[in-house]
């Protein structure tokens, strides 16, 4: 090694010093936590590049509006949100992740979205006695992990009514599914057509895209007839999934697991091809109940008239809720040990209906089906059928 | 007999825009020895502007077609004559450029357009479907086809049956004896990248009619077409054409036959070729 | 006479006192100040040193030999893929066997790849070991034996049982555990380099025709170098699957190669130190502008590359290094 290479290594080494150092400096300057009237600090990753960024903006939306709300303070400590970009990527989430607890010293992680990147990072936070927090429906964890709560369900149990609904309501005998080629999109389709299978019902053909799709054409042409189509497809990829279906002259009717994937605005690029389109929501901004009226009202003060919630901004929202119900009722204790078993015991009314947790922090719900409708101008889902209380079947 | 035509239809379609976008960055490379990785980013940006236009404001279709391909050539008149023009046969340097455009396209296009996708549109006498002998296919489509293969033989005209081709031809062959004739070869790669950039947003237009218009286009585009070139050898419209058609087919009928493994079959393709070929299937020299 | 021998002799001093210092430096910055830093800093830093022993060894190929490659993360996937399965599969942690057995199914790897991809050169080797590195990619997704149950990845890999009962593993003594591989591989790396099979591949990168001519197989040389890149990518993935406990198929993705394939363009191709300093300056850059601003981090980064290529085209090691040269000669010489 010469001595050049020598000299050019500590230069690059002060370099990473000196990058390194830059929120080490900020954060020293910082005092320890102290328990009382200390802000409660609050992480957030949520996707603003990469797969998902469609959903990051809306979800921002909501986590923010909630806390305006509570004015950010919750049993009279003050609360500071950080949210990182997540890019639905496992490894620099967990990067982010590892930063919001180090040096932001966030007592609550909200987030992520992608239910992949989502169970990736639990093992740290759990380790590390972090409350995580959904957003969204999320997987069945694989092991037991003891730091997680969410406002929604699984993945598999969003699919359970629609399968519910098909044959008995519907009528339907025989299905065709096509979901996107990955953990959560087969959980989705499969909560649907095993639920489907289990009353009696056939599924002729399952067919898996895979997560970016752009071109359904081949899935289409060689999609076998049934009485309906199952469907759940990332939201992009369902409208695109939509639209060319019916360019292609399909008739059976689209059942959608989470219908709500496609929002308003992607409704009226769809025009009246969407119309007569069934699913099945956990939320859906026509509920008819108390705190849902409430909520939208808030929502159309905030963000204009033009605007309907939908479950993007919900989802958010819900899960700020949950966290702040939670800590006012530990009176702003936000050790695991005590907020997580608060959360797991409380009974609320939210806009969603009313919900209570089950221990494996996944929550008990009623879910809703859903028909996609031209109401005074505007394409909106609505509620047609109600099933009460439901859960997965495998918990 | 019906899912062989409709797939073979369904891989035409998608190969051809995928040859618009492999034959654009084929030109560029092969005169000015440069690779355009932010083709794709072009393409999108394309996408957008013509969606723009076309959805946001109500323009005529064809005229959102016209503007998408005038904003992409654009942009790259602007990277040819600040940034390329310095980075002859700088393979690394170019790299890291252009993997820079893209990500500053498409963060802009983001900030500018939004992340959330938008879906398909066309003109108002392409909506709808055909119906000939119990088939139904979207008329969209077919004009993807019909549009894609005259562009293919607009450049193939252009490449070896008139001068301007002739030049490009002996440029990509021996730059250095090209200059000592006289001829103004600056002049001559600005307008094939102008040319090659002007394509790729057009395609992104006319692509849009079958995928709409998302950010995450310019990667996803991008990786497939340079498969295509890679399969069908650089440096000719016919190469570009015949990878174009044949990955748009081998997508087409992996995905509507063995679904599961369909991810494989592009990639497989490609590794098979040049194991036979190393040029490519039509590859110069 | 003597008042310029002396001079020299001043100066030579200088030089010394010089790289005096700059070892002080190192020692200080590598080795004494890490246990006072907070641990999240300890953990970028360990990351920058895992990936500058990624990025020497895509350099060794693309820098030394000419040949670039976007498919190279497949070898640092398949390293911790490795780790990863015979942790989850066959229950092993044990580092004498999960690292070799890691380092080892890279260098097959790469043995197969390099197989195919040098039949080609040029434009089509960029793309065929990038095909390569996506069909990867495509099976660490699709294949359920490849994941933990519920992810398209390997989660919760611990760090690696040494086989000492009184040792357990802190981010501290972690990041003098890929401190002392960093410096291994570096050695190794540098009498490579520096051997005659170095200056072999520094003649193919220059002129192939010409190293024919003289009688080298030279396909042979740029297969090995192929390999020997692959086993230290291996390295890399090795040590980045302990240090970050998950393995995802992007690891083995052209997302994963091109950043390391930037670091090496960053710093400066055809040196060792170029890529450590790439490596360096791109894993904070991107982290921090991530955390500036969550939303628009790609303009920062986009930003920084097309500035990098304009202005400081050798890459900013290179480019550090000569300036460090200017401030040696500048010092000695006023002195003197």
């Amino acid at each position: 090694m010469n001595c050049k290479k020598i000299l050019i290594l500590v230069s690059s080494m002060c370099l990473v010093l000196i990058l390194a150092a830059l929120p080490f400096v900020s954060s020293c300057t910082k005092p320890a936590p102290a328990p009382a009237g200390e802000p409660i600090k609050m992480g957030a990753l949520l996707p603003f590049t990469g797969p998902f960024a469609d959903y990051g903006s809306f979800l921002k939306e909501g986590l923010e509006w909630r806390l305006d709300e509570a004015n950010y303070q919750i049993a009279g400590r003050p609360i500071e949100l950080i949210i990182e970009d997540s890019a639905s990527d496992t490894s620099l989430s967990l990067e982010k992740t590892k930063k919001l607890v180090d040096v932001d010293k966030v007592s609550i992680v909200i987030g992520p979205l992608h239910s992949g990147v989502f169970l990736g990072l639990s093992p740290y936070l759990s380790e590390n006695k972090i409350l995580q927090v959904g957003l969204m429906t999320k997987p069945l964890p694989s092991g037991t992990f003891d730091s997680y709560v969410n406002p929604f369900g699984t993945l598999y149990s969003d699919g359970v009514p629609l399968g519910w609904y098909a044959y008995d309501q519907l009528g339907v005998r025989t299905i065709t599914t096509i979901g996107s080629d990955y953990v959560a999109g087969k959980s989705f389709v499969n909560g649907a057509a095993d639920t489907f299978k289990g009353k009696g019902g056939t599924v002729v053909q399952q067919q898996w895209a895979a997560a970016g799709t752009t071109d359904f054409g081949p899935f289409l042409t060689a999609m076998k007839d049934a009485d309906a189509v199952v469907t759940w497809l990332g939201s992009a990829e369902q409208v695109r999934f939509v639209k060319q279906y019916h360019e292609f002259g399909k008739k059976m009717p689209i059942l959608m697991v989470s219908a709500d994937q496609v929002r308003s605005v992607d409704m009226v690029s769809l025009g009246d091809t969407i119309l007569g389109s069934i699913g099945s929501v956990t939320y859906a901004s026509r509920l008819d109940n108390p705190a849902n009226k409430k909520f939208v009202k808030a929502f159309k003060a905030r963000f204009g008239k033009d605007r309907n919630p939908e479950r993007d901004v919900y989802a958010a929202y819900a899960a700020v809720s949950l966290v702040l119900d939670g800590l006012a009722a530990t009176g702003g204790d936000t050790t695991l040990a005590k907020l997580r078993p608060a959360i797991l015991g409380l009974n609320l009314d939210y806009p969603q209906g009313s919900v209570s947790l089950h221990p494996s922090g996944h929550a008990i719900y009623d879910r809703y089906i859903v028909e996609a409708k031209l109401i005074d101008g505007k394409y909106l889902w609505d509620v047609i059928h109600t099933y009460p209380k439901v859960t997965d079947p495998r918990l | 007999m019906e899912f062989l035509v409709l797939s073979t239809l369904n891989g035409l379609s998608y190969g051809l825009i995928l040859f618009l976008l492999a034959a654009g960055i084929s030109l560029i490379y092969g005169v000015m020895g440069i690779l355009n990785l932010s083709h794709g980013a072009l393409y999108m940006v394309g996408a957008y502007v013509g969606w723009s236009m076309a959805v946001q404001n109500g323009y005529n279709f064809w005229l959102a077609v016209l503007m998408g391909g005038l904003a992409a050539g654009l942009l790259g008149l602007v990277m040819e004559r600040v940034f390329f023009r310095r980075l002859y046969k700088q393979l690394n340097e170019q790299v890291l450029l252009t993997f820079g455009f893209i990500y500053i396209l498409t963060n802009l296009s983001i900030w500018i357009w939004g992340a959330t996708y938008q879906a398909s549109f066309t003109a108002p006498i392409l909506t709808g479907s055909f119906h000939i002998a119990g088939l139904t296919y979207p008329i969209a489509r077919i004009s993807v086809i019909f549009i894609g293969l005259i562009l293919a033989i607009g450049l193939w005209w252009l490449q070896d049956k008139t001068r301007v081709g002739a030049i490009v031809r002996a440029g990509m062959d021996d730059k250095e004896i090209t200059m000592s004739l006289g001829i103004n070869l600056g002049l001559v790669s600005t307008s094939v990248f102008f040319l090659g950039a002007f394509i790729a947003g057009f395609a992104g237009v006319i692509g849009a009619q079958l995928v709409g218009v998302s950010p995450t286009l310019s990667i996803d585009i991008l990786l497939l077409s340079m498969v295509v070139l890679v399969i069908g050898g650089l440096g000719s419209v016919q190469g570009a054409l015949l990878g174009g058609i044949l990955i748009g087919c081998i997508d087409a009928f992996g995905k509507a036959l063995f679904p599961e493994l369909a991810m494989f079959f592009t990639y497989l393709a490609m590794i098979i070729v040049l194991a036979v070929r190393p040029r490519g299937l039509l590859g110069r020299r | 006479m003597e008042t310029t021998a002396l001079k020299s002799m001043t100066q030579l001093r200088q030089g010394q006192l010089l790289r005096l210092a700059s070892y002080a430096a190192i020692i200080v910055i590598l080795i004494l100040l890490p246990p006072f830093l907070p641990s999240y800093v300890q953990s970028l830093m360990t990351k920058i040193l895992i990936f500058a022993i990624f990025a020497m060894s895509l350099d060794l190929i693309m820098g030394y030999t000419g040949v670039i490659s976007l498919g190279h993360a497949a070898y640092f996937g398949v390293g911790g893929y490795t780790v990863g399965i015979l942790l989850i599969h066959y229950d092993i942690s044990m580092l004498w066997i999960s690292a070799p057995v890691g380092i080892l199914m890279a260098v097959l790897f790469a043995a197969i790849f390099g197989l195919i991809a040098l039949r080609v050169t040029g434009f089509y080797f960029i793309f065929v070991t990038m095909a390569l590195g996506q069909l990867l990619f495509s099976i660490a997704f699709k294949w359920e034996w490849l994941s933990t149950v519920g992810v398209e990845a390997i989660v919760g890999i611990p760090r690696p049982a040494v086989g000492l009962p009184w040792f357990s593993w802190s981010p501290t003594s972690f990041y003098y555990f890929v401190l002392l591989a960093f410096v291994l591989c570096f050695f190794l790396l540098n009498r490579l380099v520096h051997s005659p099979f170095g200056y072999a591949l520094q003649g193919i990168r220059d002129s192939e025709p010409r190293m024919r001519v003289l009688g080298y197989n030279t396909w042979l040389y740029k297969y090995i170098a192929f390999v020997i890149a692959g086993a230290f990518a291996g390295v890399g993935g090795v040590l980045f699957a302990y240090h970050n406990s998950i393995v995802v198929p992007t690891h083995l993705s052209i997302t994963t190669s091109a950043l390391v394939m930037f670091m090496v363009i960053l710093g400066g191709t055809g040196t060792l130190y170029g890529p450590v300093i790439g490596a360096a300056v791109l894993i904070p850059v991107e982290f921090y502008a991530g955390l500036i601003t969550p939303e628009r981090w790609p303009l920062i980064l986009g930003g920084a590359f097309v500035l990098s290529i304009m202005y400081v085209r050798a890459g900013i090691g290179v480019y550090l290094f000569r300036l460090w040269n200017k401030v040696v000669y500048r010092y000695g010489s006023i002195k003197g």
